[in-house]
């Protein structure tokens, strides 16, 4: 124990999180006592009773047998330890950590912090990357902490693991952590596997959506154009059947955003929204436009959205980019689009949208996210018989007080809205939507009230938007377009190629013994991974189509290295690792291939008539 | 079978008896280990019924005992298991169990071979 440890440690703390931690010499709740092997325990009062944090007998025992029993890691493993205690188990975890792995340490009392602090040096931990000494218990700093950690690759990769009973004694924050990685690890599985569900149809939508996308609008041209102008972010939730009549009075004097499903129930009661943003990939986004597939209303949506909404869609179209397909975009299009974070509903976009197009107030109308009156949807944008799943029900902070029942998915865009407002300093939200789940950071108001107070200045948003589109012409381009699928094709031609070399050669390593196989047999499909490499380099796009395979081998617990892995352990996950990689790029070149013919075929059938003609002739 | 025929009797059930006890306290330390302190308390009940069933056996058995236990070692153990259970300390608890009960019932139970003329 001494102090200048604690002021060592303490000042490096302070360099790395600025904020101190402070030395709580005289305190009657917490001891430090001598163990019998000559080392140090806590005891703690705890409400009427005395509680140990560490072994009083053998606490390094102890920590070696807390690290033994940590089975299944990687070197991608989160490792997230609730209790720091005096620290003996962070000592020992230290010794097995590689570099990639992340290291969050939770202790929710700051005294024991401090206590750690005069007990071991800690500036290596301190020092370390991806680690975070956390203290507190503060909901929303944990989840912003999680946040920064726990990603689509790793979130089936964490362990989460309780020092001795601090789960017992800090019970209410450990079920706030618990709560918190669960609903990220559930937000990145649902994500991952959407995004893995929808792959080839994300692949197919772009394809499908080309011709459009290089002659249509990009959403920079809406960019700040909507200054200060309220928007009206309409969603379906049982409460829109009580004030949907009210958004007649918005008219001129505010931008109302619908998704496909509330587009019908907004023409029977004669209103016509400003945008109408369709986000999903799936065929469900076309289906709910019922007998309004073919309407004119500009359309917001993405480069990867269902390309039945957009091919039907008869009107102006505004383009988002998709982070996964910049490389793409550019290639066909050489236009600027912008990337904007959607979320994970049409609300959620829709508000994004709104806010890049420099609205203010964001008015969200029928956004319930719960079963207001036991309803799933609003009357008005019912679609046939709808059907629930009653084991995920729970209950969250009603918007009037009181609690309300929700589902997990609606908790999702709940979360999601509630983290966009508190990042969109400036800003104001509105709850116009009269019921359901409480939105933190929102004015509650009615709408009829959000229409009086915020809806007194007409603004021609017609005559801007007719504006807008004219200053930026469309270009027809199917020559082009023509050539560069061409060019394309020719790039995956030779990716496939590649593939076939590697896999015939990874064959034959395969099937030598694997004692006799070395480092030296793996150096040829460097060759072949740096022709890969100088493809992607060579043209973004490639990039972009081969970034799913990378994504998934990259976090295929199979082929991450393990800590202190043998040479021939390490080897024989390489050569499975590259077959799999292989087979992979050859399954998405073929894939690709069809939509590129496929488009060629039927979108850009008058090129190939014209190409036919220039080839009779010669 | 004579009085004394029938305490060597007792002094070998005794002895495969803390064997298993041994078993027992070292799946009890282990569960605690492991956060399942529901399924270990339900173990530490068993074996201090386990004790005290070994502790009257070395009890009535003492003048046939090669080595005599002497069970009032244990009473420390006891004291702090009582005071780790009335303030729900599983950390001490287990420690308890581990350092101060376990080296004993290992002791008795060599002690109870050597009488019985077993190794243990």
């Amino acid at each position: 124990m001494s102090s200048s440890l604690f002021e060592k440690n303490v000042s490096q703390y302070c360099k790395k999180y600025g904020k101190i931690i402070k030395n709580f010499t005289d305190t009657s709740n917490l001891l430090l006592e001598k163990t019998k092997d000559d080392c140090y325990t806590l005891k703690l009062k705890y409400l009427d009773r005395e509680l140990y944090l560490h072994s009083k007998y053998s606490p390094i025992k102890e920590a070696e047998r807390f690290v033994e029993k940590i089975k299944d890691f990687n070197i991608k493993t989160v490792f997230i330890i609730y209790g720091m205690g005096l620290g003996y188990h962070i000592l020992e975890l230290m010794k097995y950590l590689h570099e990639e792995n992340s290291l969050i340490i939770i202790e929710p009392n700051e005294e024991v912090l401090s206590k750690a602090f005069s007990v071991f040096d800690w500036t290596k931990l301190l020092n370390r990357k991806k680690t975070h000494l956390f203290t507190g218990t503060d909901r929303q700093a944990i989840n912003l902490l999680l946040g920064e950690f726990v990603d689509i690759t790793n979130a089936e990769n964490i362990q989460f693991l309780t020092f001795s009973q601090y789960d017992k004694i800090y019970p209410e924050f450990y079920k706030v952590v618990y709560e918190e990685i669960k609903n990220y690890v559930s937000l990145f599985k649902i994500s991952k596997n959407t995004k893995t569900h929808f792959w080839n149809k994300y692949n197919e939508n772009f394809f499908n959506n080309l011709t459009k996308m290089v002659h249509e609008h990009s959403i920079n041209d809406l960019k700040g154009q909507f200054n200060n102008v309220p928007a009206f972010i309409v969603s379906a939730g049982p409460s829109l059947d009580k004030n949907i009549k009210a958004l007649r009075q918005v008219q001129n004097r505010g931008l109302i955003f619908s998704g496909g499903r509330t587009l019908t129930a907004l023409i029977h009661n004669n209103i016509r929204p400003h945008f109408v943003v369709s986000m999903d990939p799936g065929i469900a986004a076309y289906e709910v436009l019922q007998e309004h597939k073919k309407h004119d209303i500009p359309l917001i949506t993405t480069v990867v959205s269902n390309d039945e909404v957009i091919q039907a869609h008869q009107g102006d179209q505004f383009y988002i980019a998709n982070s996964e397909y910049t490389g793409l975009i550019h290639y066909f299009t050489k236009k600027e689009m912008d990337i904007l974070p959607l979320g994970a509903s049409v609300a959620n976009a829709s508000a994004a949208i709104a806010l890049y197009l420099g609205c203010n107030p964001i008015i969200f109308v029928g956004q319930d996210l719960a079963y207001t009156d036991g309803k799933y949807h609003a009357q008005s944008c019912q679609i046939g018989q709808e059907e629930t799943d009653e084991d995920d029900r729970f209950e969250v902070e009603g918007i009037y007080g009181g609690k309300v029942w929700t589902n997990s998915v609606w908790y999702t865009f709940l979360m999601w809205m509630e983290k966009f407002i508190y990042h969109s300093s400036g800003k104001l939200f509105i709850d116009a939507t009269e019921g359901g789940a409480k939105i933190h950071g929102t004015e509650i108001l009615t709408l009829k009230e959000s229409i009086e107070k915020y809806c007194q200045k007409t603004f021609d948003v017609d005559e801007k938007l007719k504006e807008i589109i004219s200053n930026h012409e469309k270009v027809y381009q199917n020559e082009k377009l023509k050539t560069l699928l061409n060019n394309l094709k020719n790039n995956l031609d030779k990716l496939d190629k590649i593939s076939d070399k590697a896999l015939k050669d990874l064959e034959e390593v395969y099937h030598c013994d694997i004692e006799s196989i070395t480092i030296e047999h793996t150096r040829p499909f460097r060759v072949f991974e740096e022709q890969i490499n100088k493809m992607m380099k060579d043209n973004p796009g490639i990039k972009d189509i081969l970034i799913r395979v990378f994504e998934e081998i990259n976090s295929n617990n199979d082929f991450i290295e393990k800590v202190n892995e043998t040479e021939k352990e390490k080897l024989e996950k390489i050569i499975k690792r590259n077959q799999e990689f292989y087979r992979q790029i050859k399954i998405t070149v073929k894939s690709i291939e069809g939509f590129i013919e496929n488009l060629i075929e039927n979108q850009l059938e008058s090129i190939k008539i014209f190409g036919a003609r220039i080839h009779f002739k010669s | 079978m004579d009085k004394r025929e029938e305490k060597m009797e007792l002094v070998r059930t005794a002895a495969d008896y803390t064997g298993r006890l041994i078993e027992g306290i070292n799946e009890a330390v282990d569960l605690f280990h492991e956060g399942m302190e529901g399924k270990a308390l339900d173990l530490v009940i068993q074996i201090i019924d386990g004790l005290k069933w070994t502790m009257e056996a070395i009890t009535v058995t003492l003048d046939v005992q090669e080595e005599a236990i002497d069970i009032s070692e244990i009473n420390d153990a006891f004291n702090a298991m009582s005071e780790a259970l009335e303030n729900v300390d599983y950390v001490l608890i287990a420690d308890v169990l581990e350092y101060e009960i376990l080296p004993k019932v290992e002791e008795w139970n060599q002690k109870l071979f050597i009488t019985a003329g077993e190794e243990s």
